[in-house]
């Protein structure tokens, strides 16, 4: 192999990416996002919080106010992770599965709001709330229509309350209850898991209402509110 | 020429398996847990280091910025940015003794202490961040502490057109530390090795170079899509030492860098859901001194040529990771030749790395990867011969796989158990030493513990 001058092939591959770039302009490039969404936030959420990721909660278009409220309730509700770890030291055990992803996801987020200072929890809540939500993903339309049902009536058989007289008609959500509309499917399914499985959760409501939701009806549901 | 292949030789080869192996690795950073409040599966996939997530990939590449550092104005809770590594194993040889009863692979199947290691690993402003690990670590015999990766950044985001530009500039002590996927030198899979294992007789430049070597460079990442890098490194003396503390140039052994040598990097990624790809390259053209305890006159010249991808796919409960990396060196013996340590004038060498990842939840990981290495024959670099004296090989062939599963016992302990085998060994499957020892003699297994603080 002949010995290339690298010295130009650097720069010409550096000039070729920059030239295909503008063809990929990316949801990622909000100008006007505050540092604490840039560095930390987006990891996971996405600049615009439209997170791609199913089993990661949308934040686009969440009341600013609720936002708030959850990352005062993860400041507060348990040992941050580095603390966790070592008292497992002392009492072998194995990795938390106790809910899934979804209370892994949850510690995570306890760690994140202790180390992340209250002007930057306002800028974040602000800044995801003031972000156009994403359209909703199609589903499978049968269970779409049964998800739809239980949002809007509940199941009185069952003592289940209609998801709307909370979450609102267009699942737009208020500072009380979150937005549900167009968000993730696996996250939804994962959260009230996480309601039925543990009393972690500061939510009488959702936890008496997980009580009396089969695996199939929140399955249901999620699609529903995913397409939205 | 009788018994070229010899104790010295078998220690020579450990030597350097372990003068560029043991000071690259680098391990799951504590301080950035405590620093961004998350475990260590945030960064890490299945909580499993170093393999990185594409959220810690960003962490690495946006500066480690994310979090407190020291210098907060609001010091509440501010964490302490530092962290503490130990390992300790046992690792058993198909074979440890030759035909001669000499000691191969030392140690076998007797428990030992690997290296324990500080590290400072910290957001400095909201621009800056650093990371630094120094490692005591067990050489077989004794002990030696010495500078472990070092990686300082700083870095600034822009907004051209609605797009996101971030760009960094990087100061670090390896080529390729500073990268955030495992596909390339100091990141691929195996992950970690025994100190006792066997590896083949040759490896690219590109990777020979850790703690031995200081960078400048800069680099951008545009819409978190296209990277491209440049960066320029040279002997770590002067300013740099203090990334090659330990190290002793004097001694002999070690890469001697001419100067500054270029290195680039350029990688496409994209994330749709839970998936993620990637497609790279990189090279470098190090001139390096045949002699690192007199760094003058003539020198060898080696210029790399990689290309990596990668495929990830990170469910909430199955996480999968496929890697492949192929690297091609050029190698111009100006110096060796001429001084008669290499046979040839020119040459050249390849090195293959194929592997896979599959993680359940955060508690077990399992990989398995394919190795090939394979250059120019050089009798001066590579031969050995039976104790007779007659010719076995002059390659530096050596083809292998690694299989492994890692245990999770919690974020901060992980229990490894793998088996190195190898299929060639410089260039043959059987007699590799001229008096019968097969290839699959150096195989290996290998059980370890792994602690961080």
């Amino acid at each position: 192999m002949k010995d290339l001058n690298w010295f130009r092939f650097a720069p010409v591959l550096a000039t070729a990416a920059l030239l295909i770039v503008p063809s990929a302009r990316a949801e990622q490039g909000k100008r006007g996002a505050p540092a604490i969404v840039t560095r930390y936030c987006s990891g996971c959420h996405g600049v615009d919080g439209n997170s791609q990721l199913s089993y990661i909660p949308r934040l686009a278009g969440l009341n600013a106010g609720y936002i708030e409220r959850k990352l005062a309730g993860f400041r507060t509700a348990a040992s941050p992770p580095v603390d966790e770890a070592l008292s497992r030291v002392v009492r072998i055990g194995s990795a938390s599965t106790d809910a899934g992803f979804t209370h892994a996801a949850t510690v995570h987020m306890v760690g994140v709001a202790r180390a992340v200072s209250a002007e930057d929890r306002t800028a974040a809540a602000d800044w995801y709330a003031s972000q156009t939500p994403a359209r909703g993903k199609s589903g499978k339309p049968k269970l779409i229509e049964e998800g739809k049902s239980l949002f809007a009536n509940g199941l009185q058989s069952q003592g289940l309350l209609a998801c709307q007289s909370c979450h609102g008609l267009e699942a737009q959500g208020s500072e009380a209850a979150p937005r549900l509309a167009g968000q993730n499917a696996s996250y939804v399914v994962n959260q009230l898991a996480l309601f039925r499985a543990t009393d972690r959760q500061p939510s009488p409501t959702m936890t008496a209402v997980a009580q009396h939701l089969e695996r199939d009806q929140a399955r249901a549901l999620a699609a529903y509110l995913q397409s939205r | 020429m009788r018994h070229r292949f010899s104790v010295l030789h078998v220690a020579s080869v450990t030597t350097l398996f372990l003068s560029f192996c043991l000071p690259r690795q680098a391990y799951g950073l504590p301080s950035f847990a405590r620093q961004t409040g998350q475990k260590c599966s945030a960064c890490h996939v299945g909580g499993a280091w170093p393999q990185l997530t594409p959220w810690g990939r960003f962490f690495k590449l946006s500066g480690y910025t994310a979090g407190k550092s020291l210098f907060d104005k609001n010091k509440e809770g501010t964490p302490l940015p530092v962290g503490i590594f130990g390992q300790a194993g046992m690792t058993w040889a198909a074979s440890p003794n030759d035909a001669q009863a000499q000691t191969v692979i030392d140690h076998n199947g007797s428990p030992e202490a690997y290296q324990f290691t500080g590290e400072i690993a910290t957001k400095l402003t909201n621009f800056m961040g650093v990371f630094y690990e120094y490692q005591v670590g067990n050489m077989f015999p004794g002990w030696k502490g010495t500078s472990g990766p070092a990686d300082v950044r700083a870095v600034h985001f822009f907004h051209p057109g609605g797009n996101e530009l971030l760009v960094g500039v990087d100061s670090n002590n390896s080529p390729t530390v500073q990268d955030v996927w495992n596909t390339v030198p100091d990141w691929s899979f195996p992950f970690y090795s025994s100190p006792q294992s066997l590896s083949g007789p040759a490896s690219p430049m590109i990777g020979s170079l850790g703690g031995q070597s200081g960078s400048v460079g800069v680099y951008a990442l545009l819409n978190r899509q296209f990277y491209v890098e440049t960066s320029f490194y040279r002997a770590a003396t002067g300013f740099f030492r203090w990334m090659s503390a330990g190290t002793s140039f004097q001694a002999g052994g070690k890469n001697y860098l001419d100067g500054y040598n270029p290195y680039w990097r350029a990688y496409w990624t994209k994330q749709r859901g839970a998936h993620s790809v990637m497609v790279g390259a990189l090279g470098m053209r190090a001139r390096v001194y045949p002699d690192s305890s007199s760094p003058s006159g003539p020198v060898d010249t080696f210029t790399d040529y990689g290309f990596d991808t990668q495929y990830q796919h990170l469910g909430s409960t199955h996480k999968v990771t496929l890697r492949g990396s192929y690297i091609y060196e050029t190698r111009a013996w100006d110096a060796s030749f001429l001084a008669g340590n290499s046979a040839t004038p020119k040459g050249n060498l390849k090195a293959l790395n194929v592997s896979g990842t599959y993680a359940y939840e955060n508690a077990w990981t399992f990989h398995a990867g394919y190795l090939l290495t394979n250059g120019s024959n050089n009798s001066a670099l590579y031969a050995i011969t039976t104790p007779e004296g007659d010719p076995v090989t002059t390659s530096p062939k050596t083809t292998g796989y690694n299989l492994e599963v890692d245990r999770q016992i919690t974020q901060n302990i992980q229990i490894m158990a793998q088996y190195r085998g190898f299929l060639e060994f410089n260039g043959v499957r059987h007699n590799i030493d001229g008096m019968g020892r097969n290839a699959s003699d150096n195989n290996t297994f290998w059980l370890s513990v792994f602690f961080a603080f």
